[in-house]
């Protein structure tokens, strides 16, 4: 039997020898040296990152040649270029790690490709001082009764009274032409949202699957993505969607979705690319990561992680941008008035 | 091997079974309590959380904790049912945040055959208990949560402090739970991995969601030391620390070790 001075020492001890412990009943945080880290990083991008089969990337040499070039002692800033490097062999813009002294990325998918695109001369010549703003969009009615939208960050929010507005603009444009070149994409939600206003049925643009296991085809089944029948009046005139390399992730999503609208179409250069969606992770020195971790397909089963094309390829000239001249709006707009 | 649906569907419906059976909520087997009391919790949450799914790293801190208790004495048993939830900011030793809320249900079943007044009392717990974390670095696929049921055998230990300090209660409660369900966030999907596969939907997806947690893989155990000074009008006020380890092992191990600071008021019924 337990006396009551041992019960009264045992509450005593339980409750003082516990108090401020949580964290030291967990097991302690890995160690941060530059092998530990680097072999968190490597393993997780090994089990989880979703493209290694259709990039032909051999992961495990890549391993190889970058772990050699590890040391103890090496600086945080030379690990670092260290973990970059071996990232930026998966080609991926949902690619990065962070540090607090700086974001790794491969941009490839853009600057080895012309810009198309000439922010200054939109402003000046298209969109002109009286553009009307409506929540992230820029918009102004050009010649012809046209009515053209500019859209530069999915990641800024659109609201359904944003849609209304916009919508409420097109009741009397022959044409809309909706511009995402160096929209470099942001929430889905808004791009889908965007896409529903131009959509009168549910219209699959798209499938997905997300990782479900280490294994390289270990996957969720193919489910589809759709943009949703608009709840009201949607506009069924043409659309003209311009985008250029710099188009990626939601806003390479939006332009697969025009591609699936019946009356839309597309100008200007493909797409950069980013089908997968990135997962995020921490190392044991506390750096971020992203990768991609998901793979999509548009309904033909081409992956929109290498882009979606157009269906007019367009140039912006110099002789054009020196003239004031979009080339690929005059493009869309000459399609609209046809 | 086509066995292994099946199985997993046994297994679930046993374990469904005990479950259900150890519930004590709302007895019904013709005891009359003798007495019952409702008590009320303030304190802190002090919380320790690793989830391998986004970082081998831990975030701990200090949050808000509210609970509800109910216990019902009876000629045999007593039965305490807690209600309890709390929510604040964690951070990691590199000051990288997440958002992090516990919540859930947790009931005992102690016997005692015709001595309520005996020290020592064994009994069985369950508990339903929700985490969800919220990392501020993670943008897609968040926030990771998870959910599980889960049985085990359970102590309780009462004694009063003799002389002038009669008025005065020393308890311990503790509890050890190795078998239930869980419903986990998925391999990359925060959602459960019955909704990754969005071909599916509602019962189907939560069925195929659940997982058990058996021993060997998953546990958790926890402690409550509590101290309780009776006053004169019948109810009573209590300190109390209450301690919960908890280690779940599915498409990613995630592990929370949480300890509450409690003030409570008991009021008799």
């Amino acid at each position: 039997m337990i006396t009551l001075r041992y019960f009264a020492f045992l509450v005593a001890f339980l409750t003082l020898g516990l108090i401020s412990c949580e964290k030291a009943l967990l097991p302690a945080d890995p160690d941060a040296r530059p092998h530990t880290v680097f072999e968190a990083l490597w393993q997780d991008v090994r089990d989880r990152y979703s493209y290694f089969e259709e990039k032909q990337i051999d992961w495990e040499i890549i391993g190889d040649t970058y772990r050699h070039q590890l040391d103890a002692d090496m600086s945080a800033e030379i690990l670092f270029d260290v973990l970059a490097d071996m990232l930026f062999h998966l080609e991926d813009g949902h690619v990065n790690i962070r540090a607090d002294f700086d974001r790794s990325r491969n941009w490839d998918w853009f600057q080895d490709f012309p810009a198309n695109y000439n922010a200054t001369l939109i402003e000046a010549h298209y969109l002109g001082k009286d553009y009307r703003i409506i929540g992230p969009m820029r918009t102004q009615i050009l010649d012809d009764e046209i009515l053209y939208l500019d859209y530069r960050s999915f990641a800024e929010g659109v609201t359904n009274g944003n849609i209304d507005a916009l919508l409420h603009r097109t009741r009397s444009a022959k044409g809309v032409i909706i511009d995402v070149r160096h929209n470099g994409g942001g929430s889905l939600h808004n791009a889908l949202r965007l896409a529903s206003a131009f959509c009168e049925n549910t219209t699959t643009y798209a499938r997905e699957r997300i990782k479900t296991g280490p294994g390289r085809d270990q996957f969720s089944a193919w489910y589809d993505l759709q943009i949703a029948a608009f709840e009201g009046e949607p506009y069924t005139g043409k659309v003209a969607v311009l985008t250029n390399r710099r188009t990626y992730s939601a806003a390479n999503f939006f332009a697969q979705m025009a591609r699936s609208l019946p009356h839309a179409r597309l100008f200007g250069d493909q797409t950069g690319g980013g089908g997968g969606i990135p997962v995020f992770g921490e190392l044991p020195n506390g750096w971020t990561y992203r990768f991609s971790a998901s793979q999509a397909v548009s309904p033909e089963g081409e992956h929109l992680e290498f882009g979606v094309p157009v269906h007019d390829q367009v140039a912006l000239t110099p002789a054009d941008e020196q003239a004031g001249t979009d080339t690929i709006i005059e493009a869309a707009i000459a399609w609209i008035n046809q | 091997m086509a066995w292994i649906p099946d199985f997993k569907s046994l297994c679930c419906k046993l374990v469904a079974g005990l479950l259900i059976s150890s519930t004590p909520v709302i007895e019904t087997t013709g005891q009359i309590p003798t007495s019952h009391t409702l008590a009320v919790s303030f304190g802190i949450q002090r919380s320790a959380e690793r989830d391998a799914g986004f970082s081998p790293l831990v975030y701990a801190g200090t949050m808000p904790a509210i609970s509800v208790h109910y216990y019902a004495q009876r000629q045999k048993t007593r039965d305490e049912v807690h209600l309890f939830a709390s929510g604040g900011r964690l951070s990691n030793t590199f000051g990288a945040e997440m958002r992090f809320i516990n919540a859930g249900i947790f009931t005992y079943k102690f016997y005692h055959k015709t001595h309520p007044e005996r020290a020592l009392q064994w009994g069985w717990s369950n508990q339903n208990t929700f985490s969800m974390r919220n990392f501020s670095a993670a943008n897609n696929f968040s926030p990771r949560a998870d959910m599980h049921t889960s049985f085990g055998p359970a102590a309780a230990y009462r004694r009063t402090l003799p002389g002038r300090f009669n008025r005065i209660d020393l308890s311990v409660v503790a509890h050890f739970q190795v078998i239930g369900f869980m419903i986990v966030s998925d391999y990359v999907n925060a959602f459960p991995s019955g909704f990754t596969d969005r071909n599916r939907s509602g019962i189907g997806a939560l069925w195929h969601s659940a997982n058990l947690m058996y021993p060997g893989k998953d546990w958790n155990w926890g402690i409550w030391p509590r101290a309780t000074y009776r006053l004169s009008s019948g109810n009573s006020l209590s300190l109390s620390y209450r301690y919960d380890l908890l280690i779940l092992r599915d498409a990613h191990r995630s592990s929370g070790s949480r300890g509450q600071y409690l003030f409570t008021l008991n009021m008799a019924l």
